[in-house]
This record gives structure tokens, C-alpha cells and sequence, in this order.
């Protein structure tokens, strides 16, 4: 796990020497999500068909308790309700990138990546703060909270 | 005889030997772009950009635009898209740091600007979840917020004003919605309070669209269904036809059929993807023919998932309700490549139509793009687009956003691009890493924010008479009597009086039609200058007079002095650098360059005529539609292909379309001495078809050799200029045709245009003013600025010392002396000795200087 965030780290580092700041604007769509594959991939179903959508601007787990609980917070989020994808960007592959957000009674509207850095579960993406949609440093606020907070990566011992 | 001639051959060859040089500019006819302009200079990158120019202040102009970091990059220009200048010197607006400067933005900025000066702003807050609507009523120096919508889960928002209304539209947890105010005037205080939320029926799962308010007050949107997926599509139409009334939308029309879907991948923008884009534009014109057609431009492609993309106009003439079919595509490209983010706007002066767009025609991997427009005038039954201009001076890849690095959102150019048009230009903004202009910041790792000034280009109407069409077609016209040469539906008209010459020998037929008619001259001209009636022809005694030609205003005698004549909106006449030369301004950006050359043994003048930067688009050097040999006639009907039989041309070209075109007494825009009228002048029988050219009590002219015109002419360049100018001479046996070519064309590869801006006004007694002179060259091909002085003069008196140019072409004079009251200040632009260049001089601008308004009522006792 430690090299995998050390992997992140060096591509974040990278980023910043490459003055990488993802673009702003979006493309709203709005479906249902149907599946949570991991805490930054779920898939959006928009009546026509299916996108595969990887929330952009964190690093998530992709193993152990805390992946597992970022998982759960993204579907109890999202899971079976109406949301809407700000796209970012689309991969060959055709999956998409971009931001995630609630759009359903019970939620209102809430940026899931942005609840996600709340709430200590995943970090933002190193030097990114710039992020797509979040170019006022949403995300190093959010991040900082959690810090504050002591919340999941951030809190003083990990669950086993 | 022989002696004077050839001294005069050999001076003529020594004075252009001097005066030319290789590496001349090539001559563009045609739509045509100046140099790009990069309005950000900004670091990062800046896309997605909106641009909007007053409609009723042409010099005025506000862009807006995505930028990478904190608010939204915001220009603005006084001196019509030439320069640049910020609200803030953080050249952002929307920042979160300044609250004056609006609530903080994410992205997505639209603008419109209303007739009564109100600059509209919508763009998505910080929060993703806001439609914020502002107010400028000074031309974008400050701001209001008018108004919020939401919070709710919003997206793409348009907004847009005229005929008394303003009107928001965005897409809303999926679903188009709309709501709109009552302007009555400018600033805040007059725009009234926004209507209840109007959901647009049809339009869930619809984006991307665009808003257009009709002439009769109707308002239509238009999105694309579904919003996703590599395609197909359909552009959806809803129109609410009682604009601010109680109706709703009325349901969805399909307009088109698109293989675009809403994130369909193209190589130039693989990673963002692309959408249709469907864009709107009236034609507010109500002298144009087609008054109230609703134009739509969107992309298609021959099938799904397809990089031949293509950009298509459809119209409408009821509002939205149907739609012309097929429809007409725009790009005229042979390639299978990529053509994309289209924009469309109408002059509202004419009712002509301006398109641009994304183009990767010219990449052989099909992955970069430049800029290409084109123009097309409403009076045919459809409109017919000139061909293609590349404006953008670079290409640009997509990289310029982001790099592409897995995992990251990039969104390339973006989803749109800019384009305003208004008083004869146009003027497209793009995002361009291609740094044409040395002055991005980050190289060509990152978008600046580009624009330029595109207008119609040159036509020229030369010699006996040889004629260009604005889009760039050669041919002879040899018609006796007064023509249409230039038309446009804001007022401009250009009219040629063509006098029959007998002549006793014919040096060839023409290229385009192979017709070797007897031939004429153009030997007089008027003009609609704005409210004006301008005429420059011999004096009207009839008694030969090599004195000069006789300039009329509005029927009266007048005479050019220094500062030119001012003929109010723009308009305005000015001493040319020929002798004898006029340069006529009209108030759309056209500029014609009379120049006379007097013909001693026949006692006659003749005159060339060149045009430049005109959205005229009809009349004898109008448009020649695609697969036809000459331009529409006045009803917009197309000449059609050319017939096979040389009579049949004949007959068709001089009799058909020079009727069509000539002049009567109601039209006619010449003076006439007491008996005499247009009528005088016509011949409707000239051309004769073949020699002999004969005319009663006149002597033929003697020709010249092949030999003797090409020495005359040796310096004339161009494949058509230097036949034009060979033909002339040896028909007509007088080198003196040579001269004028000589001037017409320096005059159309150097010839220069001064502006003068202040950088305020009205100004305070005592405070500092900054005038800038710019200087530009008329030529498109012209990438670097022309060099020398400028001399400032305050209400016809020099001021200081002449100012050296800059490296821009540019000069400031900055003074904080002036007296209360109203000044004219002007600029005359000196070339610099080793310049190529010609001389300019500006019209005046008229810059107020107040007391301190601090007492009395804002006026010092």
C-alpha cells in the first residue's frame, strides 16, 4: 500500500512539473448509478446506455479496510439514485473522468469526491490544486478538515 | 512622341525598381483575417472563450473565457478588437477575491449585449450549483450581479438580449429551463424582475444548445438529444413565441438530424470529445430580404463515430417551426478530416451571416486545428458562403489544456468557441497554443485566448474595366453606362460610370469567358457613405478638364483638406497617397481607394477602383456563387453555369446581368450637370460583341506593341494585375495605364490604416489622458507592423514632437493639458525611410475634458 501512494506521490509530483492543472468546465450527465467499483469508479447508467465514470481529483485505496469503507460511503451516496457526472475528460477505452455528484432527494446535491477528501477516506491528488472544478483549493480545504478532524487516513491508528 | 514615351517608360521602370522588393505580400482576396491578437498574454491556459462587441459602439468589444486558475479571464477592447485592455489587473473577473467583480466562478461564460448598452453575463458559479447572471453598463470596466439561479444542478447556461428582453436558459438536473426579464433600458435598474422558471417541454436529457430572442420578440433555444453517446443526435427547437408573454415553450421541433452525439471523440479532441454545438443567428435587418430568418449551424458527420466531421447551416423562417432541407454545408474542404466547435453570428447592419470554426483540413494525422471563417449575404434564397479563410495565423494541437496524462480530466479546447460580428467585421476567439504571437507565456504548452479581425477582403475594379469580385473571381465587364458595383443591405452602395472607348484593335479574350469584346473604362464613381452621397467624377460641364476630377458631397462641390472630411459614423473621405487619390471610408469598415490617371490625347480620366475589409457582397464585384461564372443579380438569383455557346455568354453577361445591375434616375448616386442623367451615359449596345469597335465621331485609339506594354508594365505583379495592365496598354495605347496599376497596387499591399483611442472619456481638467495612435496594415499578408512616426494633432494643430512606432505599430501620447470642452485628436502615420509602407492619418476622435465634477453639478464655477 505504502508503494502504491508512493506511485501516486511521484505521478502527483511529476504533475506539478509538468504544471498540470485539469480543466475547468463540464458536461453535465445525469443517469442512475448502478454499480460502485471502487471508491473513484462507479458505473452511470443514462437510459441510453452505460458509462464507466472515475471520479476525478483523488487518490482512493484500492485494498484494505479503509478502501473498503470509501467504497461503502460512495454507495451509500449514490448507489441506485440519481446522480450527475461533470465530465472531465473521456479515456480511449471510452470510460469517463470527471466529478461525481448527488442529485437525488435524499442528498441533495453533494460533490462525492469532495465528501470523500471530508471525510479522510481518500486523499486529493498531490499537486493538483488546480483541480477540475475545483480551482479555489476545495480540495485542500476538504483535505485539511479531515486532517484536522483525524478522520480515516488521517486518524491516529488505522483500522485492521 | 517616341522620345517623351520611352523617357517615360525608363522613369517608370527606375521609380518602381526603387520602390519594389522581393518578398512582397500575396495578395489575398477572399474573407480575410489581419494578424491574430492575443488577448490573454496570460499564464496557464484560457479556453472556452465568449466574445461579444456592442451593437451600437462598433469599436467596443468584451471576451470571456475559462481560465485554469481563480475566476474567469476577462478583456475588453475600445478600438475594435485591435488591442486588449482588463477590468482588473488580474485580468480575471468572477475571482472569489474581489466581490465587485462578481460571486466567484467556476466556468462557462456567455455574454450578449443589448441596444440599449447593457453587457449581459451568465456563467456557473464555484459551487457548480449556481447561474450567475451580471451586469456591466460601462462596457465591461465594472459589474453587477443581477441575479442568481439556484442552488439546484446546473449546467451550460446561454443568455442573451434584445428587442426589450433578456433571456437565460440552462440545462437543469437534466432538463432544459428558462427565464427571462423586460429591459427598458441601461443598467440595473432598468431591467426588471426575472420570470418564474420556464421548463422547456421535450428537452430532458438535452444540452448543449444555444438562445436566440427573433425581431418580433419570439425566443428560441435549441439543444441537442441525447446529450451523450458518440451519436446520433438531434437538434431539438423550442420556440416561445409570445417572448415575455404568459405562453410557455411550445414543444419540440426537430431541426436536424446529427451523426455528433454528445461526447463523440474526433482525433483533434479525442480526450474532451465534441457535441454538434448548435448555434443560432437572426437576421435583425429589416432591409434584408430575408428580415427574421432564424439561421442554425451545428456539426454532422456522414455517420456515427466518423472523423469527417462537417459543419452545416440549416434556416428557418417561421421561428424555429420548420427548417430548410437540405441543409448547407459550410467547410468546403475535399479532405475526410475534422471541421468542429463551430460559431455563427449575423451583422445586424446587413443581415450577412459570418461562420468559423475549428479546422483540421491541413493535418495530415488529423489532430490539429486552425481557425477558418466564412461570410455569406442573405439575399439569395439560401445563402451562398464565400470560400474558406484560414484566420488563424499558427495551429494549435489539443494539448493545451492539460497534457495528456492518464487519469487526469482534459478538456482540450473545450466545448465552444467565440464569434461576434457587427458593422462589417467579424470577430472569432479561439484557443490557440500555437504562439503566432510570441507573447504566451507558457510557449506552446498552454492555450492564450486568440482572436482576430476577419472581414470580406478586397475586390477591385481596374483599367478597361478588369474586375475582381470580392471572392476573388477575375473578369472582364465591359458594359457602357452606370453599374452596381458594391451593394450591401446596411447602406453602403459603390456605383462605376464605364465609357466606351473605340479602339482598332483587341489583344486577346478574356481568361474567364473567353469573350474578346470591345472594350470601356471606368471613368467616374459614387458612393452611399452613411447618410452621405458622395460622387468623384469629370467636371460636370462635359469640358475636358485635367485639372482633377470633382469631388460631391450630398450634390455639392467639396474639397479634402488635411484631416480628410468627416462624413460622421465612421464614414469620412481622405487625400489617398496617389495623386488625385481618394480613400473612402464607409461606417462598416469598408474602405475603396479611388485612383485617376488622366489619358492626355484623349482627353479623358480613368479610374481605379479597389475595395478593401467590405461585407458588401452584391452587385457586379459580388459574390459568384458555387458552379456559376458571374455574381447573383440583384434579387439574389444566381447567374447559373456558363452557357457553352460564346454568344450565349455574351448575350447573358451584357444584356442580362448589366441590365440587372445598371443604375436609373432613382438609384443613381452620380451628379449630373442640368439635361443630362444616367441615361447619358448608357449604351446598351456596348459592348459590341467583335471589332470593329466603332463609335460615331469618335477616332479610334492606336495600340500599343506587346513589347512597349510589357516594358510599362514590367514592374506590375501578379498573374492578372500585369495581363490586366499589358492589355490595357497595348489596346489602348497609352502607358499611362501602367501608372495607376502602379498605385493600385502598392495601395493593396502597403497601404495602412491609423487609429486613435484615449483610455478615457470624458477626462477632468488636469488629469492625465493616454491616446494611442495604431497603425495596421491593410494588407492581411502583412505579419509584421509597420514602422515610422506618428504626429499627433489636437483640433488640427500638431501637438509635440512625432512619436516613434513600437514594435506593435503602435505610438502613446499621454498629456494632461488639455483645456475644458471638446477636442479632436487625430494621428498621421509617417513610414519610416526604409518602410514599404504608406502614409495614414486617422479619423478624429473626440475626446471631452470636463471641469471637476465635484461641484456645481459636476460642472467648476
Amino acid at each position: 500500500m505504502r508503494n502504491k501512494w508512493a506511485i501516486r506521490g511521484f505521478i502527483g509530483c511529476l504533475a506539478l512539473l509538468l504544471d498540470v492543472f485539469p480543466a475547468l468546465a463540464g458536461d453535465s450527465l445525469y443517469g442512475k448509478v448502478t454499480e460502485v467499483k471502487s471508491a473513484d469508479t462507479v458505473v452511470l447508467d443514462y437510459g441510453k446506455g452505460q458509462y464507466i465514470v472515475h471520479i476525478i481529483g483523488i487518490d482512493a485505496l484500492k485494498e484494505g479496510p479503509l478502501a473498503n469503507q470509501a467504497r461503502e460511503f460512495v454507495a451509500k451516496l449514490v448507489l441506485g439514485k440519481h446522480a450527475r457526472m461533470r465530465l472531465g475528460s473521456r479515456a480511449e477505452n471510452g470510460e469517463m473522468f470527471g466529478q461525481l455528484f448527488t442529485d437525488d432527494p435524499e442528498n441533495g446535491i453533494k460533490d462525492v469526491g469532495l465528501e470523500l477528501v471530508r471525510s479522510g477516506l481518500v486523499q486529493r491528488q498531490k499537486g493538483q490544486d488546480f483541480q477540475f472544478g475545483y480551482k479555489y483549493g476545495e480540495l485542500s480545504t476538504a483535505e485539511r478538515q479531515a486532517r484536522a478532524a483525524k478522520r480515516g487516513l488521517w486518524a491516529p491508528t488505522q483500522p485492521q | 512622341m517616341t522620345c517623351k514615351f520611352h523617357r517615360f517608360v525608363f522613369l517608370q521602370a527606375a521609380i518602381f525598381a526603387t520602390m519594389f522588393s522581393l518578398g512582397r505580400p500575396a495578395l489575398h482576396a477572399q474573407v480575410a483575417g489581419e494578424v491574430d491578437r492575443n488577448m490573454s498574454k496570460m499564464a496557464n491556459y484560457q479556453n472556452e472563450c465568449a466574445i461579444i462587441k456592442n451593437p451600437t459602439n462598433k469599436l467596443q468589444l468584451f471576451s470571456l473565457c475559462n481560465n485554469a486558475t481563480g475566476g474567469l479571464f476577462a478583456s475588453r477592447s475600445v478600438d475594435g478588437g485591435l488591442t486588449w485592455i482588463y477590468p482588473d489587473p488580474s485580468k480575471t473577473i468572477a475571482n472569489g477575491i474581489n466581490a465587485a467583480l462578481g460571486p466567484a466562478a467556476c466556468c462557462d461564460p456567455t455574454l450578449a449585449w443589448d441596444t440599449f448598452g447593457n453587457l449581459f453575463i451568465t456563467y456557473i458559479d464555484s459551487g457548480v450549483s449556481n447561474i450567475v447572471a451580471l451586469l456591466s453598463p460601462d462596457g465591461g470596466q465594472t459589474f453587477a450581479t443581477l441575479a442568481q439561479f439556484g442552488p439546484a444542478s446546473v449546467d451550460q447556461p446561454t443568455v442573451t438580449a434584445d428587442s426589450g428582453e433578456v433571456w437565460v436558459v440552462w440545462n437543469q438536473s437534466g432538463q432544459m429551463v428558462a427565464r427571462g426579464a423586460a429591459v427598458t433600458g441601461l443598467g440595473t435598474a432598468n431591467v426588471g424582475a426575472f420570470g418564474a422558471l420556464q421548463t422547456i417541454p421535450g428537452t430532458s436529457g438535452c444540452s448543449f444548445g444555444d438562445l436566440a430572442i427573433a425581431p418580433n420578440g419570439a425566443v428560441v433555444q435549441a439543444c441537442e438529444s441525447p446529450n451523450s453517446g458518440v451519436g446520433p443526435a438531434n437538434i431539438l427547437v423550442n420556440t416561445k413565441a409570445d417572448g415575455l408573454g404568459p405562453n410557455p415553450f411550445a414543444a419540440a421541433v426537430t431541426a436536424t438530424a446529427t451523426n455528433v452525439g454528445g461526447f463523440a471523440p474526433i482525433p483533434a479532441q479525442s480526450r474532451r470529445t465534441i457535441d454538434a454545438e448548435a448555434g443560432f443567428a437572426y437576421d435583425r435587418n429589416a432591409a434584408s430580404p430575408h428580415f427574421g430568418r432564424l439561421y442554425l449551424v451545428y456539426t454532422d458527420s456522414p455517420a456515427v463515430s466518423s472523423a469527417d466531421t462537417n459543419i452545416m447551416v440549416r434556416f428557418s423562417d417561421n421561428d424555429g417551426a420548420t427548417w430548410s432541407n437540405p441543409p448547407i454545408r459550410v467547410n468546403d474542404d475535399a479532405t475526410t478530416r475534422s471541421q468542429f466547435l463551430p460559431r455563427i453570428a449575423s451583422n445586424r447592419l446587413s443581415g450577412n451571416i459570418a461562420v468559423c470554426w475549428h479546422d483540421a483540413r491541413n493535418s495530415a494525422s488529423n489532430t490539429t486545428m486552425q481557425e477558418f471563417c466564412t461570410i455569406a449575404t442573405p439575399t439569395g434564397a439560401t445563402p451562398t458562403f464565400m470560400a474558406n479563410a484560414l484566420i488563424s495565423d499558427g495551429t494549435s494541437d489539443g494539448n493545451g489544456s492539460n497534457p495528456p496524462v492518464a487519469g487526469q480530466a482534459d478538456i482540450q479546447f473545450g466545448d465552444y468557441s467565440g464569434l461576434t460580428y457587427f458593422q462589417g467585421l467579424a470577430h472569432p476567439a479561439w484557443a490557440d497554443d500555437s504562439n503566432s504571437t510570441s507573447d504566451n507565456p507558457d510557449g506552446t504548452s498552454r492555450y492564450d485566448a486568440y482572436t482576430d479581425r476577419v472581414t470580406g477582403g478586397v475586390a477591385a475594379h481596374e483599367g478597361d474595366p478588369h474586375l475582381t469580385t470580392v471572392n476573388g473571381v477575375h473578369y472582364d465587364f465591359q458594359g457602357a453606362g452606370e453599374f452596381v458595383v458594391l451593394r450591401d443591405y446596411d447602406g453602403l452602395q459603390i456605383q462605376t460610370r464605364q465609357s466606351p472607348i473605340a479602339t482598332t484593335f483587341n489583344p486577346g479574350p478574356d481568361a474567364h469567358d473567353e469573350l474578346a469584346t470591345c472594350v470601356s473604362l471606368n471613368t467616374a464613381v459614387a458612393a452611399q457613405v452613411g447618410e452621405h452621397q458622395v460622387s468623384y467624377e469629370p467636371n460636370l460641364s462635359g469640358v475636358p478638364d485635367p485639372s482633377g476630377l470633382q469631388l460631391r458631397i450630398d450634390g455639392s462641390l467639396s474639397t479634402v483638406g488635411p484631416q480628410g472630411i468627416d462624413l460622421g459614423d465612421g464614414g469620412r473621405i481622405v487625400k489617398s497617397w496617389a495623386p488625385g487619390g481618394l480613400e473612402i471610408d464607409f461606417p462598416d469598415e469598408t474602405v475603396a481607394f479611388v485612383t485617376p490617371g488622366w489619358w492626355p490625347s484623349q482627353s479623358k480620366w480613368f479610374i481605379n477602383l479597389d475595395v478593401f475589409q467590405t461585407p458588401a457582397l452584391e452587385g457586379v464585384l459580388g459574390v459568384i456563387p458555387a458552379g456559376g461564372w458571374l455574381p447573383s443579380l440583384p434579387d439574389g438569383t444566381a447567374m447559373g453555369p456558363m452557357p457553352g455557346p460564346l454568344h450565349q455568354r455574351y448575350i447573358e453577361l451584357y444584356q442580362k446581368f448589366a441590365d440587372a445591375w445598371r443604375v436609373n434616375d432613382k438609384t443613381s448616386l452620380f451628379d449630373y450637370a442640368p439635361g443630362t442623367s444616367t441615361e447619358t451615359f448608357t449604351l446598351r449596345s456596348w459592348p459590341l460583341e467583335k471589332p470593329p469597335c466603332v463609335l460615331p465621331r469618335v477616332k479610334p485609339v492606336e495600340p500599343a506593341t506587346q513589347a512597349v506594354a510589357e516594358r510599362a508594365c514590367s514592374q506590375i505583379r501578379g498573374k492578372n494585375r500585369h495581363s490586366d495592365c499589358v492589355f490595357d496598354v497595348m489596346v489602348s495605347g497609352n502607358p499611362g495605364f501602367a501608372h495607376i496599376y502602379h498605385f493600385s497596387q502598392q495601395i493593396e499591399t502597403d497601404s495602412t490604416t491609423t487609429t486613435v483611442t484615449d483610455d478615457e472619456d470624458p477626462s477632468q481638467v488636469g488629469e492625465s489622458v493616454t491616446f494611442t495612435a495604431t497603425v495596421t496594415a491593410n494588407a492581411v499578408a502583412h505579419k509584421r507592423a509597420p514602422s515610422g512616426t506618428v504626429q499627433f494633432t489636437v483640433d488640427g494643430s500638431k501637438v509635440g514632437e512625432p512619436i516613434k512606432l513600437d514594435a506593435k505599430g503602435q505610438a502613446i501620447w499621454e498629456t494632461s493639458r488639455l483645456h475644458a470642452g471638446k477636442h479632436l485628436v487625430a494621428a498621421s502615420y509617417k513610414p519610416a525611410d526604409d518602410s514599404e509602407f504608406l502614409a495614414s492619418t486617422s479619423a478624429e476622435d473626440v475626446h471631452t475634458v470636463k471641469r471637476c465634477p465635484c461641484e456645481h453639478g459636476g460642472e467648476r464655477r
